[in-house]
């Protein structure tokens, strides 16, 4: 192996500047040369302690049972087209942000990476903030005491970020370490925990206990199904803006696909969600630091718990990785060491790690809006990158700010992408209010996530047909053939 | 320590490419030009790797269609209760 994977973007050398994190990957630096190497990192990806709180949800569509197998099919059903939006990725060996400037276009990548870093710092910050709270619930099962002492709360977030920083200077070879060992933990955390569950409660028991019919969310159970499938499709498109930066690490075609829907999506978020789902209504309480030392017992379920929020470091790693690379087209951040860059985007944390109550209850609504813009985004990447360039695109290009490449379209923005990319959150807002659940339209068919990302791809590529594609711009195959200058490229 | 280097034969083969470096680029620069050029001969040569996504796409619809089927199975049965 050399340059990349030796270096900075895919291995460990911290000291060396972040612009060569954004290199194309070539086919034999990609560090996930097996099926289970790639799913590892999607369960890990996944399988955070924010997916025992989705699963502690579950239960409120009216019939957990139900409420899973809805949940479960959001999760493939919105994952096929997102890891699909990860294969320019892929195939060029590119990360997402350079990717959707084929799309977007060069500047118009912004939009893109306002998400991207909102995403993965935000999640971030909120799985330290949880964990850090989590921990508190440990420190107050073992120690007896009758209240949360919050500097044990402050300085554990601190240490996990630390610990974030520390595995995540080590570039993609040390994130694919981390999530190698930790996904396996977290997977065996749920399923011990099921099994304490089932010799707790009885199998009967688990599998039909539903919340009271007065606090379900509906009393209709096509909604409820509708809103379950939701819960899993909005879940998955938050994937998004990561799935490029893992795409683009992986060797084989073989393992693209099925790896990332099993890993990230049935066992990572599907199987621990369920756990949860079973737990919460049956202790009634879908706060994941209460109910597993309750099922757990006072030390064993503390330990269990304990690992389950160390486990999160290896969710962290990912979006840190993923987040400080997406940072690296800002120019001022280019050049800063990579070490260095992810210490400097880790400092809000440091500070948010002091007010994690406040965390948790402000963040929240706005990282559950941030992700309605990936709705959109997801539509126009696919209806672009497979119906409108045949899967093809100029890899160079991405790389160039010139008004004569490919990807300027209009200022370096392709309007139509960002209007029909706001069209579609739009649109699913329209059907579906992921705070207040209201929802309207088709909803109780087939949810609003895949019915608004659908909308999007058919608006934006018929526009783009009729007023963009056989003109100049955009480097479409159809295009206008006409003298075409060298453009000068740089990171 | 790798070297790196801005000759004229990589020149040549990225201008007929439709890109090129200045003369006086950053050694990171022309690693990028340098990695770009066998990005474009990997997927000329269209190896096993970066040929045809037909495979993916199976493997795709296989998923999408088990997953409609049984939230189709579960919502008319909703219906049906």
């Amino acid at each position: 192996m050399n340059t990349a994977t030796e270096n900075l973007p895919l291995s460990a050398s911290p000291a060396m500047d972040s612009t060569a994190a954004r290199l194309p990957t070539t086919a034999s630096e990609r560090i996930y040369k097996s099926y289970f190497s790639f799913m590892w990192s999607g369960t890990a990806f996944s399988a955070a302690t924010m997916t025992y709180l989705i699963g502690g949800a579950l239960p409120f569509v009216g019939n957990t049972v139900a409420g899973c197998i809805g949940y479960l099919c959001g999760l493939v059903l919105a994952m096929v087209p997102v890891v699909l939006a990860g294969m320019p990725s892929y195939r060029y060996g590119i990360d997402t942000l350079d990717a959707v400037k084929t799309s977007l276009g060069v500047r118009g990548s912004s939009f893109m990476l306002i998400g991207v870093l909102g995403s993965s710092l935000g999640w971030t910050f909120v799985l330290a903030a949880f964990s850090a709270r989590g921990f508190g619930s440990v420190a107050q099962a073992v120690g007896g005491n009758g209240f949360i002492n919050e500097h044990y709360v402050q300085g554990f977030g601190v240490v996990m970020l630390i610990l974030v920083w520390a595995l995540a200077r080590r570039g993609a070879a040390g994130m694919a370490r981390v999530t190698a060992w930790v996904a396996p933990g977290q997977l065996l955390s749920a399923a011990i925990l099921l099994g304490l569950l089932v010799h707790k409660y009885g199998l009967h028991t688990v599998l039909h206990a539903n919340v009271p019919a007065a606090k379900a969310y509906t009393q209709d159970g096509r909604q409820g199904l509708a809103y379950a499938l939701e819960f899993g499709v909005a879940n998955v498109l938050t994937f998004l803006p990561f799935i490029g930066g893992l795409t683009r690490l992986v060797s084989s075609r073989k393992h693209v696909m099925g790896p990332m829907v099993t890993g990230a999506g049935v066992v990572g978020a599907g199987f621990v969600a369920v756990v949860a789902s079973f737990a919460a209504v049956v202790t009634g309480t879908a706060d994941p630091t209460v109910w597993v030392i309750e099922i757990g017992g006072k030390w064993f379920g503390s330990a269990l718990l304990l690992f389950m929020l160390l486990a999160n470091v290896g969710t962290m790693v990912v979006f840190m990785y993923i987040g400080t690379v997406a940072s690296t087209q800002i120019r001022i951040f280019a050049s800063v060491r990579w070490s260095w860059l992810i210490a400097a985007l880790l400092m809000p944390g440091v500070y948010l790690a002091f007010r994690t109550q406040w965390l948790l209850e402000r963040v929240m609504v706005f990282m559950t809006y941030n992700g309605l813009f990936f709705v959109g985004v997801t539509g126009v990447i696919l209806a672009d990158y497979f119906v409108l360039r045949r899967q093809r695109i100029a890899p160079a290009q991405v790389f160039s700010k010139s008004k004569n490449g490919d990807y300027w379209f209009w200022g370096g923005v392709n309007w139509v992408a960002i209007a029909c990319s706001i069209l579609g959150a739009c649109a699913y807002l329209w059907m579906f209010d992921p705070v207040s659940l209201k929802t309207s339209g088709i909803f109780r068919f087939f949810g609003a996530g895949l019915p608004a990302c659908a909308a999007t791809a058919a608006v934006y590529a018929l526009l783009m047909r009729i007023f963009v594609v056989r003109g100049a711009k955009g480097g479409y195959p159809e295009a206008r053939a006409g003298k075409k200058t060298a453009v000068e490229i740089g990171l | 320590m790798k070297m790196y280097r801005n000759d004229r034969m990589v020149n040549t083969d990225a201008r007929e490419a439709g890109f090129f470096v200045p003369a006086d680029a950053a050694p990171m620069q022309v690693e990028l030009q340098q990695r770009l050029l066998a990005v474009l001969a990997e997927e000329t040569s269209r190896t096993e790797s970066f040929g045809s996504a037909r495979p993916v796409f199976v493997e795709a619809l296989i998923w999408m269609l088990a997953a409609t089927a049984l939230y189709v199975v579960f919502w008319l049965a909703a219906a049906h209760s």
